[in-house]
């Protein structure tokens, strides 16, 4: 069972008197522990689809499944409930919050809600993903007291706090030189290995691209190409 | 406790902004609890000074019609004032019955033209003399017939001492013009409350040139021991008399009587002259002492009627104590503006703190927060300042009362009245305490009420999308 799938998804937005298509009707599937990236350029869908996938935007057409449930019906309570539970995010810009340090913001998400773990659990795990993504030395450091790549690490390792089953990365290295860039992914990467957390993440980067296990590439709202199927231009319109 | 936890840190992200907020709230609160507390002050001081003044809290007077038609102020029986205090179960420090007489003193040449001696039970009431402070001679001799004390200013003014004979000239309530010689047997020190001149004598003395019988008296005071109580009992002490005998309608002193009564000696040094002067006595105190009021000639028929009055110290200073009110109802108007003022600050900064965090929310959001939590979350900073700002203006306001009520106002003679022991008291406002602080968090939840609402519901999608 794929722990995603995307069938014949559109969004449609309104601007101004007319309406812009972003996603145009795309479906994929995507499997437990993947390493996944949607590619394309700027104005492809790709954070349309993620938002969709993330539960945070819902399609005007189609169906989002998670675990193979149906997310259409749900209501916000549930969806956001769900989300707290299954998803982690990294943000292109980090969305670090600004006052706390590298362990409270890698902490906050398990303030809301329901934490599966004691006290000691919740603090030794909170120091594994710290060492894991290299930041032992700065754990007691605030956001504005670190480079690009270590807030990203902190984003990655507050993603994966609630021992999400599926990380989603909307250009977690748009805002990184190549080289940390690189090292970002390979750092996901290592993790998607370790801990089994499906990644999902979007780019434009063809350096990047390359790493992922499964390249699902987006042209003006539709898919172009899935590694995984083998479908290229136009099939899945 | 989660959304607890998150409020707490998100008020003291912006430090400044907090502070000026909650200082602004602080601002008003202080006013609130700086004038209540000291207006309450005012008010115990005022109840306290005449109630020693006075000898009482609880007044009863009667006025008795006389075969020739005249009212005399006169009780000649306490019997049915003493079952009242038993059956009502009042319980009372001490009670005194007096008379007062007012009229002028005479020594030599020297003249003090309005004095007022007040004959007292000293058996019945012991303590009153304790509480004197004796100038010059002996109490020994007090309870001989025709002695008599007065202050240590009427003394001087009158340049005499103790153990002289003066005479003392006064008018009956029934209008009879009496003189007889008394015997100065002490001075004491006089009350700095009300400076009059002043003076005492056993009761027996003072009824016989009132022409009252030995045992009889003008007024029955009751001294309880809470004067918090005292509505409530002269209430009750109303209502029994009042089944029982007939009571005049409550009596309220106005407040030209009370500055009349306030005259001071500064007045009275005028009035020691030589010359004689046919004018009536007036003095308003007199009638405040005798709780009761100089009728005019009534039916003949109607003789042996006695009308009680039955009053307390609030409805003498019933004028006073409004305009107390009014100072306190100017303080509520003033911080309930400053209170809308600072609402819409509140609200504004809200709507600021909404687009800041804009981002922030959604990201939140993105991770699971629930809308009601970010509700929850913007409404408890909201209270989080309200309770900053009302600890602080209580704190201040309690401070600033308290130094306040150190600086002593011994050279301001016409404020006598509203001190104690020569300072305003500041009283702790524990009602306004206690209303501010339910008050202002319900004040700074309406106020922050529609920009959390906002909050609760952004778009997380749309919110991570903006770039600022």
């Amino acid at each position: 069972m794929s722990i995603v799938s995307l069938s014949n998804v559109k969004k449609n937005y309104p601007l101004g008197k007319t309406e812009v298509k972003a996603v145009k009707g795309v479906s994929f599937e995507v499997e437990k522990g993947d390493f996944i990236s949607i590619a394309g350029p700027s104005g492809s869908g790709k954070s349309t689809i993620l938002n969709m996938i993330g539960l945070i935007d819902t399609p005007t057409e189609g169906e989002v499944s998670i675990e193979g449930a149906v997310t259409s019906h749900l209501n916000d309570r549930q969806l956001t409930t769900l989300r707290h539970k299954t998803i982690g995010f990294i943000f292109q810009s980090f969305n670090l919050i600004p006052v706390l340090n590298v362990y409270e913001n890698i902490d906050f998400p398990l303030l809301l809600g329901k934490i599966p773990f004691s006290k000691a659990e919740k603090e030794e795990w909170i120091n594994f993903l710290i060492e894991e993504v290299g930041l032992t030395e700065w754990r007691n450091h605030r956001p504005n007291e670190l480079s690009g790549g270590q807030r990203q690490r902190v984003a990655i390792a507050r993603a994966l706090v609630t021992k999400p089953k599926i990380v989603l990365a909307d250009e977690p290295t748009a805002n990184l030189d190549s080289k940390t860039g690189e090292a970002i992914i390979e750092l996901m990467k290592k993790i998607n290995k370790e801990i089994d957390t499906t990644f999902i993440f979007s780019t434009h980067d063809p350096t990047i691209v390359s790493i992922a296990d499964h390249i699902i590439r987006l042209q003006d709202g539709l898919i172009t190409e899935d590694s995984k199927t083998g479908i290229s231009a136009g099939a899945s319109r | 406790m989660k959304s607890f936890k998150i409020a707490s840190r998100n008020i003291m992200r912006e430090k400044k902004r907090t502070f000026l907020l909650a200082g602004a709230i602080a601002f008003g609160v202080l006013i609130i609890i700086l004038l209540n507390g000291l207006s309450q002050g005012l008010v115990g001081n005022i109840k306290d000074n005449l109630s020693h003044l006075l000898s009482g809290h609880i007044f009863i007077s009667a006025d008795e019609i006389l075969p020739t038609g005249l009212a005399e102020e006169v009780i000649r029986d306490d019997k049915l004032l003493k079952d009242a205090l038993k059956d009502l179960e009042i319980p009372y420090q001490s009670i005194s019955t007096r008379s007062s007489a007012t009229g002028e003193i005479i020594f030599g040449s020297k003249t003090v033209r309005r004095i007022d001696i007040d004959g007292v039970d000293f058996d019945q009431d012991p303590d009153f003399l304790k509480s004197l402070n004796i100038v010059s001679g002996s109490l020994d001799t007090i309870n001989e017939p025709n002695h008599i004390i007065i202050t240590d200013k009427t003394a001087q003014k009158l340049n005499i001492e103790a153990g002289e004979e003066v005479l003392f000239k006064t008018t009956t309530t029934t209008g009879q013009n009496n003189v007889d010689s008394f015997i100065v047997s002490a001075t004491f020190k006089g009350n700095e409350i009300i400076d009059v001149d002043a003076g005492y004598g056993n009761l027996a003395s003072i009824n016989r040139i009132i022409n009252l019988r030995d045992k009889e008296f003008q007024t029955f005071s009751i001294m309880l021991k809470d004067m918090e109580d005292m509505e409530g009992f002269t209430d009750k002490i109303y209502s029994y008399m009042e089944e029982r005998v007939k009571v005049a309608e409550r009596f309220r002193i106005d407040f030209s009587d009370i500055e009349a009564m306030m005259n001071f000696s500064d007045d009275d040094e005028e009035k020691t002259d030589e010359e004689e002067s046919d004018e009536e006595d007036e003095n308003p105190l007199t009638k405040m002492m005798a709780m009761g009021m100089f009728g005019g000639k009534v039916d003949p028929a109607r003789a042996g009627e006695i009308t009680y009055s039955v009053t307390n110290i609030n409805d003498m200073l019933s004028i006073i104590f409004s305009v107390i009110s009014a100072i306190n109802f100017t303080a509520t108007v003033i911080f309930f503006i400053l209170i809308i003022i600072i609402m819409v600050g509140i609200t504004n900064t809200f709507r600021m703190v909404l687009i800041e965090r804009f981002k922030e929310i959604g990201t939140m959001r993105a991770m699971g927060m629930q809308r009601p939590i970010v509700l929850r979350i913007f409404l408890l900073e909201a209270i989080f300042i309200g309770l900053l700002g009302s600890f602080m203006g209580i704190a201040l306001g309690i401070l600033i009362g308290n130094a306040f009520s150190l600086i002593s106002f011994a050279d301001f003679n016409f404020l006598s009245l509203f001190l104690y022991k020569d300072h305003f008291t500041y009283s702790l406002p524990v009602a306004g305490m206690v209303s501010t602080l339910i008050i202002i968090p319900i004040l700074c939840i309406i106020a922050a009420f529609f920009p959390s609402r906002k909050a609760s519901k952004i778009d997380p999608a749309k919110a991570l999308s903006t770039n600022f």
